[in-house]
This record gives structure tokens, C-alpha cells and sequence, in this order.
């Protein structure tokens, strides 16, 4: 365990790496390079060689790698021009918000779909069945700016049950208080996972049911509510861990979205806003940050898949 | 005897898209306290769905649709859901057949066996576990209370079937319904745990329904037997008397299927033609008649009724088996002319070997850590040597785990051994290059034990056939489809099958697809790993002897590869025995299975339950005899295997010198070789 443990964390790095090298050359292949991009399109040339002294882009580009990588192990994420704060800033205080939206996003989505999902199995082809299947096929095909849209004209503007924004805070203190404000968006994002987890529940549990142990535990005399907790949930599980786990990339690419939509001030907006604004220093960081969470999602998986089933032994 | 357990005219019916399968049709049946009453019949014949219908554990669609089952006094049928639950698990415990798919892969044995205490008797974690523990103990388990952390998937077959019926035990059930319980266990395995079934229904005063296919199993362990087909019961009695004066044809036709120790391996098994019925629309009249020789005009439109022949001997046949003029069963056997045994290895003169292995050896490298190094090795096949003569069948045996699989996919060059040689033709296969064995694989081919899974359910039969024809540049296109036809016909199946895809077929057929595939080249020498295990005992019959006449016919040569030691014994000349890896005894079939050498063989025949003789003993009831097992525990791990005599720890006649010494093999006979230090019988002093 400890050796598969260490040998994924090393594989996890070296995919790090990777990344790290394609997002440096990013840097590089900007037109005009990052002095052009931040000095603007009237920079004279003059300006933008200083810049490039000052910045250390004049020397060899992989003594820039170099420096790029030293600076990163150390943390500097480099500085935001727009915003005139240390990208490592932003982010300490934009990604526990995110994180916070994207959580609760994930657990609402478990804690809904998977249950569905059984109950889709137990009552197969009933009318309950059919109906959560359109549901989530509905919901899996709406693209998702759509769908806070339609969630802000229904409850925010018809029914006025609920705020049409999510809350607008620095902290996510400020985020923890206001709950009624991150029901919309939470929703949004938890309704295309909600879609695909019951799906796939519904599948697992479907092929579960009919495994000769379901069969010994109902030979055994147990009740039906002990069988399929105890016996059904675990089992079926199984593949759904692991695409839990890849789901992660989504919810990334849906709070990307989701904050837009309900402009809440987490990763997702400052990416898009970066990207308004051409604040590359802050999208290259939250692009690695982003592959960071891909390759921390499959290791999640795999690890939890390890100990949820004792037949797979890490190694 | 007070009775446990009386069902009677149960009806119960699976609807399904295409029609309602009236899978139990009127079956009653009764169950004495501490008895053993044995359900046999073919698949499809609804003995398990009959023991299902007592528990009502129906699949979707199944529902009782009549009749009565009581257990101990008390109606069953009438019971609602919830006091259905009561009993299931409590008054009736289930053993089903496969123990790594019917246990919970994610709980520990522990859990499973407690939770069932816990349901039915209300008692605390900590006392439902001591429970547990307890019976895991009654069923043999060593170090019981360390065992219970375990998964299942850290435990063998044997004890994974253990924990099964520890599990059904547990609440201590007037009723064990044992459905198939070791048919997915090796015979020296299964004996083991059929004796453990045995031996717990005498201490513990239980009635146990034993649902079986198998005809030796009932024959050795029951006390009442009921025949079942197409939903019925066709003839029940006590165990003796049912086996040496059966009266229904079908009884006969099925007890004649099966081969038999002493059978004559000259003639023809007697196989049922035909398919069983389909039962959302069975036949008018006897069930049986269109597959029955003995039928009559009367047969195919009344129903025939239960008769009463002595008390507790019943049967349901308007022409049954008459014994007045005292000659046994009038069933006759196609007697062939006397084979042509120039095959007889104690006539046959040395002729240059079709295949010839020599000191043949294949380990599988076991690694572990973060870098894969190598741990240990798996000593798969370690040093066999045998030759095979054009023409010749060698049956190879041994249990599950025993290399000889391995040892078959060596044989056509499916895998390159770790050292030695298999010579074809003169040629090394072990060292040929791909290009070089194309042209030997023709005469090398492969017949696989899973009808269902080794055909291709993509491709049309005609398409699988074709496929080693146009993969060998065999004939134009009007060449290989003509090959296929005929291919076809070889086999007994019409030219138009080449038309549709194998999941249309029935498991004989597509066994039949099979072995025409192998065919299709026409090779020297085909491996038939496990051929018939996957099928019922009248499909059996019909593959063996279509096996046997395309021997004799195309002077092919088998390597039979079975745990089955009764099919092997009727189609092989010799028979090989392996254990962990090693040959330990080869001989003449006759030899070996009459007069073992080795201590492992003679218990893998004594694990064999034989029918009794139906011609031999016509005094009716002997009760039939058996010992207690020759092996106990099982077949070791092959990664670290024993010193010495590789069989020495399970073996009762083990002496210090086995661990030190790996016995030879040496000469017994003629062609007879086995490697024993302490043997059963004396070798033959100066070797042949």
C-alpha cells in the first residue's frame, strides 16, 4: 500500500511536470510575448526590452524553465498586473470559495443520484423509472449556463423565493452565511451530476440485483431495506467511485460556468475574468492548479476504490 | 422417519416476454426428518426452480400458481412476505452452487454469517460473531474465529462452500436445500464437502433437499431419489431400489447416458436424441415421448398418472421398464463391431510419435513491490515428459490448479514454455519462429470447454467456420463454403446452421460448432480441454460418441483434458495423471483406472461417485458402499510447492523420505509409469 502509494504520488508529479513544461510554453508562445501582452500594443520597444530584462525573458529559455520551475516549488505563482496582488493571493482567497460551491455541488449530487439510481433498479420499468430517466436525460443534455438561467427565472424572478445572485463575499465566511444564496448555483452544478450518477447507479444496481449473493442474502431471510444497504450499495458502488472521481474535471469546467452565471466570486470567475483581461500570470496558474485536481481526482478514486473493495489490492 | 417436509401438486409459472414457462407442473414430493432426498434431472427441468418454489426466491415473473408445501406441519404458500422472511434463513437455510458469486465480494465471511443470526434470532453483535464462529468451526473451517475477518476471495472454492453452508446453518433450519452445492468444486473437493453434508444432517436432525445433476452424487449420498423432466416428477423412490430396478424410460435413458467404470469403451453411450421441451408449450401426453424409443400411440396424447409400483416407488410411464422375465433393463445399446484396437497401447507397435514432450516445464513469474521485482515463481508445469501416437486419445487428469490446462495451451503453441521441447513432425515448436508455425498449427488444434463463451456471438457459425480456411489460404471462397457444409454434416448439424449465429443454438449444438471449428483444418491432434463438463448427461453422451466416431473415422489423435474421470476413462487409450505440476502416473486407461499406482490416482477415482451397476446386482436394495475420502485438505499453492513428492502432504501413505526425495517415474508395465515411493501396487522388477 505504502509503495503503490508512492509510486502514484511520483507518477502523479511527473504528469505535474508535464504540464508545467506545456503551460511554460504557453507563456512563450503568446503573440508578441508576455511584455506585448501587458504593456499593451502602444509599448514602444525600448519598454518592452526593459521589461524583458527586468523579467529575465532575455536569457536562455530553459534557464527561464529553470527559474520558472524554482519559483513555482517555492510558491510564487508570479504577480497579477490587473489586479496588482500576488497570484498566490487571489487564489488563497478565491479557491476556498470555489472549493466550497464545487464540494457541496459534489455531496448533493451523491447523496441524490446514487439513491435514485437504486431506486430506478428496484422499480424498473415503472412509470417512477421512466420518469427519472427522462429527468436526467433532460438535465444531462442541458448546457448548464442554460439551466442557471432558467433556475434564476423560476425561483429568483417568478416564484422570488430565492436571491438570483449568490452571495457576494471576499471570504468564505461570508459564503458559509448566506446559504439561501448558494442554492441556485449549488443546484446547477449538482443537476448534471445528479443526471449521470443515477444513471450509472441505476446500471450497476440493475447487474447487482441480479448477482447470485443478492439472491443468498434474500435466502437468508433478510429485509429488503438491510439488503439493498447493506448488501446491493456497496457493491454497486464500486464503478462509481471512479467516476466520481473523473467527474471532478467537470465540476471544475462547470464552476467555471456556474460562477458566471450567478457571479459568485470563486476560481471560476477570477479565470474568466483574467482571461477578459489578459492576465496571463493568473491563467497559467489556474490552469496548472486545474490539472493538479484532474490527477488528485484519479488518485483520489483509486485509492478509495482500493478500500471500498477488498479484492483489489494496491500494489 | 416423521415427515419434515411435504409438497404437493406445486405449481409455479415464470412469465416472460414470449409466453408463460409452466417451470414446475404439478411436482409433490416428501422429506423425512434427518434424510437426504435427492432432485435430479437435466437443465431446464425445473428441480431447481422447484426448490426455489419451497423458499419462493422466484426470479421476476415467477409466482406459485398452486399446490401446497408444508414444512414441519406449517403451510407455507399462505405465508405473507414478511412471515415468508421468518422462515427463509431460519426454518430453511439455502446452499446455492457457485460460492464466489452467491458470498458478498465486500463483506468479511464473519459479517455474512453473523448478520443472518442477528435477523432471526435478535442477539447481539458480539454473540450473533460467536455464532458465527461456532458454525464456522461445525463445517470443518480450521482456526474458525481467525477466518471470520476473511473475504471471500481469500478462501478456496472448498472452503468458500464451506462458509455457504456455515451460513445456511447458522440458525440451525429444520430444512437444507442444497441447490448443486459442489458442482463447481473438484471431485476430490467435492467428496469432502457432500460427507460434511452428510455427516451434519445426522448430528444436527436436519432434512436436506439435494438438487443435483449429477447421478453418482445421489446415488452415493441419498436415501430417496425423485426424478424430475420438463417440470415434473417422473419416478421417485428410495435410492437403491430406484438405480437397480428403475421403471421409467426416461430414468433408464439417463442412468444409460452416463459412462460408467466398467463400461464396455467398444460401444456407443446410449444418448437421448433430442432437446428437452420447452415448457410454455410442453408436448401433449407423456413429456418424454418425442425423445423416447419405447413411445406408443398413447404416449403422445395421455398424460400417463403417478403409479404405485411399491410403497414410496412411483413412476409416471404407460410402458415402463418390466424386469418379470428378470433380465434388467430392455434398454439395448448399439453394440459396434469390435473397435479396431490397433490403437491398444499394449498391441500397438512403436511407431514414430505425432507429438512428443520432453521435459516440458513452464513457471509463471510472481511479482510484488514497487518495482515489480520477481517474489517467487509459479510452478505451473515442472519436467513432463509423455509421447502421443498418431491416433492414440490421451486423457489427462487432475484437479483444478494442477498445470493441465497449461499444459494443453503448450501442446499447440499457445504459450512458449520456460524450457523443454514439444516436438511435432520432427520439428520443435517451443523454438519456431511465428511464420514456421503457421503450417503446424493446422494439425494442432484446440476445443474449448465453454460452449457459450468461446464462439464468437458476432459471427455467423458459417463465418467461424470459414475463418482457420481463409486464415491458412485454404481453397477459393465456393471451396471453403463447401468445406463448411460439410464440416457441418461431420458433426450432425444441417448446412443451413452456417446461417445463423451461435447464441441461436442450444450448449450440445454449439459444443458440436466447436468441434467442427477444431476440425476445420484437418488436424492430427486435438486438445479437448474439458469438452463435455459444460453440458447436461444426454448432451453428454451425444458429444463423446460423435467425439469417438470422428476419432475412428479421421484417425485423429485427443489430448482429453477432464476432471471427469469416467469421460475420460471411456474415450482415452491412456490416461495421464497430474499433480501440482507434475505427471505422477501414466498408463493404459484399463490399467490405471483398474489397478492404480499411485496413492493420488487411486483417490481421485475413489472421489468419483460411480452409479451402481444396473446389470451386475439385481438384489435390490444394497445400500451402496462407500469409505471415508482418501485426500484431505487441498490441492497446495504451486508457487512454493512441497519438497520432494510434490503429493506428500495430503497424502496417507507419506513417509519421511517423501519430503526428501522426488520420487522417479518408473515402470509398473507395459507403458505404465508412476512416481511413488510408497505405491499401491509393486512395480515391475527390471522395468520394461
Amino acid at each position: 500500500m505504502t509503495g503503490y502509494l508512492l509510486r502514484r504520488t511520483g507518477q502523479s508529479f511527473m504528469v505535474l511536470l508535464g504540464v508545467s513544461v506545456i503551460v511554460f510554453a504557453l507563456t512563450h508562445l503568446l503573440p508578441g510575448g508576455p511584455a506585448r501582452a501587458i504593456l499593451g500594443l502602444r509599448a514602444t520597444p525600448a519598454a518592452i526590452a526593459a521589461f524583458n530584462h527586468a523579467h529575465g525573458y532575455d536569457k536562455p529559455l530553459y534557464l527561464q524553465y529553470v527559474s520558472y520551475l524554482s519559483s513555482l516549488v517555492r510558491g510564487d505563482l508570479g504577480f497579477s498586473y490587473t489586479q496588482n496582488q500576488s497570484v498566490a493571493a487571489l487564489l488563497a482567497q478565491d479557491v476556498p470559495k470555489s472549493a466550497y460551491l464545487s464540494l457541496l455541488a459534489l455531496a448533493v449530487a451523491i447523496i441524490v443520484g446514487l439513491p435514485l439510481g437504486i431506486a430506478q433498479a428496484v422499480r424498473r420499468n415503472t412509470v417512477l423509472d421512466y420518469t427519472v430517466t427522462t429527468g436526467a436525460f433532460l438535465g444531462y443534455s442541458m448546457p448548464i449556463f442554460w439551466l442557471g438561467l432558467l433556475l434564476i427565472t423560476w425561483f429568483a424572478v417568478d416564484l422570488s423565493v430565492l436571491p438570483p445572485e449568490a452571495p457576494q463575499t471576499a471570504t468564505l465566511g461570508g459564503a458559509l452565511a448566506d446559504p439561501a444564496g448558494m442554492v441556485l448555483p449549488v443546484a446547477a452544478l449538482a443537476i448534471v451530476s445528479i443526471a449521470s450518477f443515477s444513471r450509472f447507479m441505476r446500471s450497476a444496481a440493475i447487474e447487482n440485483l441480479a448477482q447470485d449473493y443478492i439472491r443468498t442474502a434474500r435466502a437468508k431471510g433478510l429485509p429488503e431495506r438491510v439488503i439493498l444497504l447493506r448488501h446491493l450499495l456497496r457493491n454497486a458502488m464500486l464503478p462509481i467511485i471512479t467516476l466520481i472521481g473523473l467527474s471532478i474535471p467537470a465540476l471544475v469546467a462547470g464552476n467555471l460556468v456556474v460562477e458566471q452565471v450567478f457571479n459568485y466570486p470563486g476560481v471560476g470567475l477570477l479565470f474568466f475574468n483574467s482571461a477578459l483581461r489578459r492576465d496571463y500570470p493568473v491563467e497559467i496558474a489556474l490552469t496548472l492548479l486545474g490539472s493538479a485536481l484532474v490527477v488528485l481526482g484519479n488518485l483520489v478514486a483509486d485509492l478509495a476504490y482500493g478500500l471500498a473493495d477488498p479484492r483489489v489490492r494496491l500494489a | 422417519m416423521r415427515s419434515l417436509l411435504e409438497v404437493s401438486d406445486l405449481r409455479t409459472d415464470i412469465r416472460q416476454r414470449r409466453g408463460t414457462v409452466h417451470a414446475v407442473d404439478g411436482v409433490s414430493l416428501t422429506l423425512g426428518e434427518g434424510q437426504i432426498l435427492g432432485l435430479v434431472g437435466e437443465s431446464g427441468s425445473g428441480k431447481t426452480m422447484t426448490g426455489m418454489s419451497i423458499v419462493r426466491l422466484l426470479p421476476s415473473g415467477g409466482r406459485l400458481v398452486g399446490g401446497s408445501v408444508t414444512l414441519a406441519g406449517q403451510e407455507l404458500t399462505t405465508l405473507d412476505a414478511h412471515a415468508m422472511r421468518r422462515v427463509r434463513g431460519n426454518e430453511i437455510g439455502v446452499v446455492f452452487q457457485d460460492p464466489m458469486t452467491s458470498l458478498n465480494p465486500t463483506m468479511t465471511i464473519g459479517q455474512q454469517i453473523a448478520e443472518s443470526v442477528q435477523c432471526h434470532r435478535g442477539v447481539s453483535r458480539s454473540a450473533a460473531r460467536a455464532r458465527a464462529a461456532e458454525t464456522l468451526g461445525l463445517v470443518g473451517m480450521p482456526h474458525a474465529t481467525q477466518r471470520l475477518d476473511n473475504y471471500p476471495h481469500q478462501l478456496s472454492g472448498g472452503m468458500r462452500q464451506r462458509v455457504m453452508i456455515a451460513m445456511a446453518l447458522a440458525c440451525e433450519p429444520k430444512l437444507l436445500i442444497a441447490d448443486e452445492p459442489t458442482t463447481a468444486l473438484d471431485a476430490t473437493i467435492s467428496e469432502q464437502v457432500l460427507e460434511l453434508l452428510d455427516d451434519l444432517r445426522t448430528r444436527l436432525g436436519m432434512g436436506i433437499l439435494l438438487i443435483t445433476h449429477d447421478l453418482g452424487v445421489i446415488a452415493r449420498y441419498a436415501d430417496q431419489v425423485a426424478v424430475m423432466y420438463a417440470g415434473r416428477i417422473v419416478e421417485t423412490g428410495p435410492v437403491g431400489l430406484l438405480f437397480r430396478r428403475m421403471r421409467h424410460r426416461y430414468t433408464e435413458a439417463l442412468m444409460a447416458a452416463v459412462p460408467r467404470r466398467d463400461q464396455d469403451t467398444g460401444t456407443d453411450l446410449y444418448s437421448i436424441p433430442g432437446r428437452p421441451p420447452d415448457l410454455s408449450d410442453p408436448p401433449p401426453g407423456c413429456r418424454f415421448s418425442p425423445r423416447c424409443r419405447f413411445a406408443q400411440q398413447d404416449c403422445r396424447t395421455l398424460d400417463p398418472p403417478l403409479t404405485i409400483v411399491t410403497p414410496g416407488h412411483q413412476h409416471a410411464c404407460w410402458h415402463p421398464v418390466d424386469y418379470r422375465d428378470d433380465t434388467g433393463p430392455t434398454l439395448q445399446l448399439t453394440e459396434r463391431s469390435a473397435r479396431n484396437r490397433a490403437l491398444d497401447p499394449q498391441i500397438r507397435p512403436l511407431t514414430t510419435p505425432l507429438v512428443e514432450v520432453r521435459d516440458l516445464v513452464k513457471e509463471y513469474p510472481v511479482t510484488a513491490g514497487v518495482f515489480h521485482r520477481r517474489a517467487g515463481t509459479l510452478s505451473a508445469v515442472a519436467g513432463v515428459s509423455f509421447s502421443l501416437a498418431p491416433g492414440e486419445t490421451l486423457g489427462l487428469v487432475g484437479e483444478s490448479g494442477c498445470g493441465k490446462s497449461t499444459l494443453g495451451r503448450l501442446l499447440v503453441a499457445l504459450e512458449k514454455p520456460t524450457s523443454g521441447s514439444v516436438i511435432v513432425g520432427g520439428q520443435d515448436i517451443t523454438v519456431a519462429s511465428a511464420h514456421e508455425l503457421r503450417p503446424i498449427r493446422r494439425d494442432l488444434q484446440l476445443m474449448f470447454q465453454d460452449p457459450y463463451a468461446s464462439l464468437d456471438p458476432r459471427m455467423r457459425v458459417g463465418a467461424i467456420l470459414r475463418e482457420p480456411l481463409a486464415i491458412q489460404r485454404i481453397g477459393r471462397r465456393q471451396d471453403q463454403d463447401r468445406r463448411v457444409g460439410a464440416l457441418l454434416g461431420q458433426v450432425g448439424l444441417p448446412a443451413s446452421a452456417a446461417q445463423y449465429y451461435p447464441h441461436e443454438f442450444s450448449g450440445g449444438q454449439r459444443q458440436r460448432i466447436g468441434l467442427a471449428r477444431a476440425l476445420a483444418l484437418e488436424p492430427k491432434l486435438v486438445v479437448a480441454d474439458e469438452p463435455v463438463s459444460a453440458l447436461d448427461v444426454s448432451i453428454q453422451a451425444q458429444i463423446l460418441n460423435l467425439m469417438r466416431e470422428l476419432r475412428e473415422r479421421l484417425g485423429l489423435s485427443y489430448l482429453i483434458i477432464s476432471h471427469d474421470l469416467a469421460v475420460v476413462r471411456y474415450l482415452a487409450d491412456r490416461i495421464a495423471v497430474m499433480y501440482l505440476g507434475k505427471l505422477v502416473e501414466i498408463g493404459p486407461a484399463t490399467q490405471v483406472s483398474e489397478h492404480p499406482a499411485h496413492p493420488y490416482t487411486e483417490a481421485l477415482l475413489r472421489a468419483v461417485p460411480e452409479l451402481p451397476s444396473p446389470s451386475g446386482a439385481t438384489d435390490g436394495a444394497t445400500a451402496v458402499g462407500r469409505a471415508r475420502p482418501l485426500v484431505s485438505g487441498e490441492l497446495p499453492s504451486a508457487i512454493n510447492p512441497p519438497s520432494g513428492c510434490r503429493f506428500r502432504t495430503r497424502c496417507p501413505r507419506a513417509q519421511p523420505l517423501c519430503a526428501e526425495v522426488e520420487p522417479p517415474l518408473r515402470p509398473w508395465g507395459p507403458h505404465h509409469l508412476a512416481a511413488c515411493h510408497f505405491p499401491l501396487t509393486q512395480p515391475a522388477s527390471g522395468g520394461a
